[in-house]
């Protein structure tokens, strides 16, 4: 395998639990589990269609290695689902993701902080929890700590932290690890104008030294600065697959992108796009 | 538009980054098997480390007394019941004096209680860690039943003190005391593997479970002696698989006083197997539920 990410047909069901508006007090929960075992053990075994909720249905694509590639769509059209299936959070339904290299996911608001431990053990935690080894984890602890600046703060439990300190600790850990692959849920909105400075520069000497970057963003303005192609989802369903304005000028990009749907037997429309030399594309991301 | 040359540069450096042989994982239903699960929780074991060092901070981390609840813990727990089945229930063998008698048994059950009661909540209490970070998730169970260890350390000095105390005079068994230990702590993830998979789906767990260990107090010789049993039921006994670790332990401390007798071959063999039974149907049964934790919780 060549490729950094492959997703192969990858759908994702949701059991809902979806309630009977009746059943909102205790009683009438008692009596229901007491009425109707059955039908409740039923339900778990197989999910009435009513249920159930299709995140994500028939999901293909590939990222080659080095490239980085933005992921729009409104919110609940499955983009987090399937950075979620990617990072091994959770496994898809059917279809299946492959995946060469070592990977960081840093999604929506914090690696999994503990609010009782302190900022510096939560840090080394974090780190061997992604896979570094403890040793590495404290050397490195100065530079995560002059990253994400809570020098102040960093013997205080995490639970006092503000959100801005957390993401930016929590983005500091996940870019020292340096792993080759990079998942990333609009985490880059969050900080201030000077903390999405830097962590846009180094995403930037993230991106340059090769690796690979899959990035969530609601914000036109990252996407199109970072990425060279976008996948925009819609209710599950791929909806479209095309070069930002930037990627449009990088033939190696386009190169792979092509590789990449040859490999998957489907026709790359982007070439046409490409040919055609058009100027900035209108803007395809409503959301 | 790049050039020949940046572009050039630029794949040097992705393939300096990438080698094309390193190993591709993947990730669908069938991924996961539980041999190569648990190759990769014992690969974790600097992250086993830290989050059983983590449950202990954050134990201790907002108490006055801190560790010392440890020793209290035990004490107090030894004078109450010592009043109530030691002087007034007199339910201990004679001759015997009854609060050394008493903690001897109780410092494995509780160990026992303790590692089962954190593996039962170890995955719904790190909600926040497994919906965002990929971990083996094995490490979680394992580190909860190894963090009672502790507290089990302290309480055993409390258990010393109190045998010298009464001028009780341990046998060369107390070496025995570290496979002791490791048998309950085995037997604890065993069953712990169970709940905590089971815990995740179906919170009816926990209720089940407390009933369960008040039940396990009493159907173990902790209170009373191993031969205030029929012998002839002590087989059937020791399928309560502590049964046969807390006898030999009090028997390994104790057991200068003639009345307290050491469980037989047989017990050990019925013990261990069903520990070990527990030990490897919980591999099994965690790793099947493990697959969709992140989506229950």
């Amino acid at each position: 395998m060549t490729s950094a990410i492959v997703v192969e047909g990858v759908s994702k069901r949701y059991r809902l639990d979806r309630r009977s508006p009746h059943d909102t007090t205790l009683s009438a929960a008692v009596v229901g589990s007491v009425r109707a075992p059955l039908k409740r053990l039923r339900n778990l075994m197989v999910p009435r269609e009513d249920q159930v909720h299709w995140a994500l249905r028939d999901i293909s694509f590939r990222i080659e290695h080095g490239e980085c590639v933005g992921l729009i769509g409104r919110n609940g059209s499955g983009k987090s689902t399937l950075l979620r299936i990617i990072s091994n959070l959770t496994l898809p339904t059917t279809g299946r993701v492959m995946i060469q290299g070592r990977v960081g996911s840093l999604l929506a608001l914090g690696v999994g902080f503990n609010g009782e431990l302190t900022g510096r053990e939560n840090a080394v935690m974090s780190a061997v929890t992604l896979g570094m080894p403890r040793r590495e984890a404290r050397s490195r602890l100065e530079e995560m700590i002059e990253f994400a600046g809570v020098r102040d703060y960093i013997d205080v439990p995490v639970k006092r932290y503000s959100t801005g300190m957390r993401v930016r600790l929590g983005f500091s850990v996940m870019s020292t690890i340096e792993p080759e692959i990079l998942l990333i849920d609009e985490v880059l909105g969050v900080g201030d104008d000077e903390f999405r400075q830097r962590s846009q520069d180094r995403m930037n000497e993230l991106i340059s030294s090769g690796r690979t970057v899959l990035l969530v963003s609601h914000i036109r303005r990252d996407i199109n600065m970072l990425c060279s192609r976008t996948i925009q989802i819609e209710q599950g369903c791929m909806h479209q697959h095309r070069p930002t304005p930037n990627g449009l000028h990088i033939p190696e990009t386009m190169a792979r992108v092509v590789a990449g749907n040859e490999a998957l037997g489907k026709d790359t429309p982007e070439l046409e796009l490409l040919k055609k030399k058009e100027e900035p594309e209108p803007s395809d991301a409503s959301a | 538009m790049s050039s020949a040359a940046e572009l050039a540069e630029t794949v040097a450096k992705v393939s300096r980054l990438v080698d094309p042989n390193a190993p591709v994982q993947v990730i669908d239903q069938r991924s996961g098997s539980m041999w190569s699960s648990l190759m990769a929780a014992l690969g974790a074991w600097e992250l086993l480390y830290l989050l059983a060092t983590r449950d202990l901070t954050i134990r201790y981390r907002q108490t006055v007394v801190g560790i010392g609840w440890a020793v209290l813990n035990p004490l107090l727990m030894m004078l109450v019941l010592s009043v109530f089945f030691g002087v007034l229930g007199r339910i201990g063998p004679a001759g015997v004096p009854y609060p050394p008698f008493l903690l001897s048994g109780m410092v494995m059950w509780r160990l026992f209680e303790s590692a089962l009661g954190r593996s039962n909540d170890s995955l719904i209490s790190n909600v926040a860690l497994i919906d965002k970070v990929s971990f083996p998730r094995l490490v979680l169970p394992v580190a909860s039943v190894l963090s009672p260890l502790v507290d089990f350390a302290i309480s055993l000095v409390v258990v010393a003190g109190v045998m010298m105390f009464y001028g009780v005079v341990p046998l060369t068994e107390a070496l025995m005391l570290p496979v002791y230990i490791l048998v309950t702590v085995l037997s604890a993830l065993g069953f712990g593997l169970w709940l905590a998979g089971l815990n995740a789906h179906y919170r009816d767990i926990t209720h089940i479970l407390q009933v369960v260990l008040r039940l396990g107090f009493y159907a173990s010789p902790i209170l009373y002696s191993l031969d205030l049993v029929p012998s002839e039921y002590h087989l059937l006994y020791a399928m309560n698989p502590m049964v046969t670790v807390i006898s030999a332990t009090r028997h390994a401390l104790c057991g200068s006083y003639e009345a307290i007798v050491a469980p037989t071959m047989g017990m050990w063999v019925v013990s261990l197997s069903v520990s070990l039974t527990a030990l490897i149907s919980g591999l099994f049964v965690f790793n099947r539920l493990e697959k969709r934790i992140a989506d229950v919780l």
